[in-house]
């Protein structure tokens, strides 16, 4: 029966969650995404990031065998909200380990892959990253051309990885590269788990057009050994171990819960007058503005959760998270675009004197670029929805 | 959280869509456009037999005993199949109205007529200002000896063209909140001073301007508290709007399947139209608006269902579905080319609905600025 409560369990769930980030979390890292990596923060963010897996809520999606607690995909799904909602860094709440290579390990890793790496990516104890997208490939991933070739124990790595968010402080990088040189596409693709502190790997740094800083890198893969036994499932099955590993990320939860907690803010200091609503006719356009607002989070936020329900029950056709990344990439710009329009030429600011909400509307609005880019192009998801929910094809 | 329809509703859906194919055909929706009243009295009284008008009506009053959540499967293939007619402001609106705010002498003459087919009811609530909050309910009603005189004029009234009763919205009393000094009256549509007017609305639709002047009823024929009748009219635009969303979902996914069909066969340049990723592109968003509507009014319709009409996510649900539905039936019109813009191809029929739509039950501005009242500012 059509029903969209929460679960009692569901609801506990939030609200333990919201009093790790009330206890846990120190005030100076809500709201610091630009420079969660840099010298200043990463320690702090390091030690919340152990302290959430020694809580168990990073893991509380897990099979219990794995130290999990079995618990549903809505209930990570509302993890990654609440953490979103009040500001938390991502490389805390949206960790690649838990939730992206953890899940993928369990499913497809060997018993080597699981004793290894599963204890210390619920401790937290290790940071993951991803490397997928390669200069020249883009979008058109199956294009990549990183090599690994047999050597013994060992495939030898080389190629080059881009725009690889947190790579300078991750301990690890699940990647795919091409095992067999004779299968083009999406063929001949394996999937790798990789430490990052191995010879043959250097990293240049990316600044971003938004503010953020250190958190992109370009990762190299020179002459690179990795031991056979670090390779996820079998040889050249590595295309579907990383569309499956990429479809946990496109729900679109995290812009959700960002734009809930600015929508927030952005009340508030409305209301708190700094700027002044000098007419009814202003105060009214306001209201509508940040109706629309509303609108476009909630529409997003019901679809991430519509999403979730669906994997969790086995009853999604596959293009479903690609609406819900369509759409929170549609929602970011529309809703910062708003916002910014309440602001006038506030909201050119973006740090320091005068800045609204110290400028994160400003950076969300310019980040909106790169929002509409990462975890798949819109276009490149439509083409996902065309082909798989419509049954298009192209000949 | 669970998104299933429960194996009633199941039966129910299939089943209307099965009867709305065979009594409600495209060339009935043709032939009601010019109709002047777009009723059909035999597609009616099989809905009475099957017993769609008490749908949501207790059965001691002729009904089945149903929710609003068990009705919108119905509508759904309702918005799906055109179906025109004065379902939507007969029961989803007056009937319901009448249901939850009546007396029992009302719901035994009214709901029974209505489920028997015998009775059609219409809404008069807007008026030539076209606003939907308190402040555009001027038609004065005035207590004289044992009952009211109605003055006044109200405007798009859905389906007035065809209604035996009116269900009236009044200003009994002025107030400086204008919620309060809002009542609810039914009128005979043959009583003396009531004139009906019809409008020519774009599409299916059919609405009149009603004219009550000096118009006597009795007492008995208030519904609701005397001046305290606002609450109704909140009700009323949550069965309203969540149903309109309904109806989109309905009318959007056979839009959106009209295109992907056409593009599918339609070939040019040596190829499918379909083949094309421009085309694609367009079909992907008609698809992203049809299944983010679908979840929304969903959501809007349970919320209904519990009660809890004065919920952000209705508003949420109108505002957008209303830019959903357009979208949706713009594309389709694009994907089809130039004969979408011929008459004998049906598209233009739900392109016309979602611009009606639109306005009906509070524009999205009116919706933006609801969800704006659970905003602390």
């Amino acid at each position: 029966m059509v029903d969209f409560q929460f679960s009692q369990e569901e609801i506990e769930f939030r609200d333990s969650v919201r009093n790790f980030i009330d206890i846990n979390v120190p005030k100076d890292l809500l709201w610091a995404e630009h420079d969660a990596f840099s010298d200043v923060h990463w320690p702090k963010v390091n030690e919340v990031r152990k302290k959430l897996g020694n809580s168990g809520l990073s893991t509380v999606h897990w099979p219990t065998e794995y130290g999990g607690q079995g618990a549903s995909q809505i209930a990570q799904l509302m993890l990654r909200e609440e953490m979103a909602y009040n500001g938390v860094p991502d490389a805390i709440a949206f960790d690649d380990g838990s939730n992206l290579i953890g899940p993928s390990i369990i499913k497809h890793g060997s018993e080597y892959l699981k004793s290894t790496h599963l204890p210390n990516i619920a401790s937290g104890e290790s940071f993951w990253c991803q490397g997928y997208t390669e200069p020249g490939g883009g979008s058109d991933l199956a294009a990549l051309r990183t090599t690994a070739i047999l050597d013994g124990n060992n495939y030898v790595l080389n190629g080059q990885k881009d725009y690889i968010s947190g790579a300078a402080r991750a301990g690890w990088i699940h990647t795919l590269a091409r095992t067999n040189r004779d299968e083009p596409g999406n063929k001949g693709l394996s999937y790798f788990a990789i430490d990052m502190n191995s010879p043959g790997i250097t990293l240049r740094a990316l600044d971003e057009v938004h503010g953020r800083s250190g958190v992109l890198n370009e990762v190299f893969f020179d002459d690179l050994k990795v031991p056979i036994e670090n390779m996820v499932g079998q040889p050249e099955q590595g295309w579907n171990i990383a569309m499956e590993t990429l479809n946990r990320e496109r729900g679109g939860i995290e812009v959700v819960g960002r734009a809930r907690g600015l929508l927030k803010d952005l009340v508030t200091y409305l209301r708190d007058s700094h700027i002044e609503i000098n007419s009814s006719i202003k105060l009214n356009d306001i209201k509508i503005k940040l109706g629309q607002m509303v609108s476009e989070i909630e529409s997003c936020r019901l679809t991430a959760y519509k999403v979730a329900w669906l994997q969790q029950n086995g009853k999604d056709n596959g293009h479903e998270s690609s609406v819900g990344r369509l759409l929170s990439s549609e929602m970011w710009r529309e809703f910062s675009l708003l916002a910014l329009r309440i602001l006038g030429l506030y909201g050119n600011l973006y740090n320091g004197v005068g800045a609204p909400l110290q400028g994160r509307l400003n950076q969300a609005y310019v980040g909106s670029i790169a929002e509409s880019i990462y975890m798949g192009t819109p276009e490149i998801h439509r083409n996902i929805i065309a082909r798989i929910g419509l049954g298009l094809t192209n000949e | 959280m669970d998104l299933n329809l429960t194996e009633e509703q199941t039966m129910l859906k299939d089943a209307a869509k099965e009867f709305l194919a065979i009594e409600c055909p495209r060339s009935l929706v043709r032939k009601m456009e010019d109709h002047i009243t777009g009723h059909d009295h035999e597609l009616w009284s099989k809905m009475a037999e099957l017993g769609w008008l008490g749908l949501v009506f207790p059965e001691e009053y002729s009904g089945v005993g149903m929710s609003f959540q068990d009705m919108t499967v119905v509508l759904e293939e309702m918005g799906a199949s055109l179906m025109p007619g004065p379902y939507f402001s007969t029961v989803v609106l007056c009937g319901q109205a009448i249901r939850d705010f009546g007396t029992e002498n009302q719901m035994e003459k009214y709901l029974n007529g209505i489920a028997n087919g015998e009775m059609i009811v219409a809404l008069a609530n807007t008026e030539s200002n076209g606003k939907y909050d308190a402040s555009g309910i001027e038609l004065v009603a005035t207590p004289e000896n044992d009952g009211y005189i109605l003055t006044g004029t109200k405007m798009f009234v859905q389906d007035g063209q065809v209604a035996d009763h009116f269900l009236v919205s009044a200003r009994s009393g002025y107030y400086d909140n204008p919620e309060e000094g809002v009542s609810f009256f039914l009128v005979d549509a043959e009583s003396s001073g009531v004139e009906v007017v019809p409008l020519d609305v774009v599409g299916i639709d059919k609405q009149a301007k009603v004219v009550f002047d000096q118009v006597k009823i009795a007492s008995d024929r208030l519904v609701g508290p005397i001046d305290h009748g606002w609450i109704i009219a909140e009700r009323l635009l949550a069965w309203g709007s969540v149903g309109k969303c309904i109806e989109a979902i309905g009318g959007g996914e056979v839009a959106m399947g009209m295109a992907v069909d056409y593009v599918n066969r339609r070939p040019a340049f040596g190829r499918r139209v379909g083949n094309f990723q421009a085309i694609q592109h367009h079909c992907a968003n008609m698809l992203k608006d049809l299944e983010t509507s679908r979840t929304l009014a969903y959501q809007a319709a349970w919320l209904v269902s519990e009660g809890r009409f004065d919920s952000q996510e209705i508003y949420v649900a109108k505002a957008w579905i209303n830019g959903a539905y357009r979208r949706i039936t713009t594309l389709a019109h694009q994907c089809h080319g130039g004969i979408s813009f011929i008459k004998e191809m049906d598209l233009h029929f739900f392109y016309k609905k979602a611009m009606i739509n639109e306005s009906l039950f509070g524009d999205t501005n009116f919706h933006w600025e609801k969800i704006a009242t659970f905003l602390d500012i």
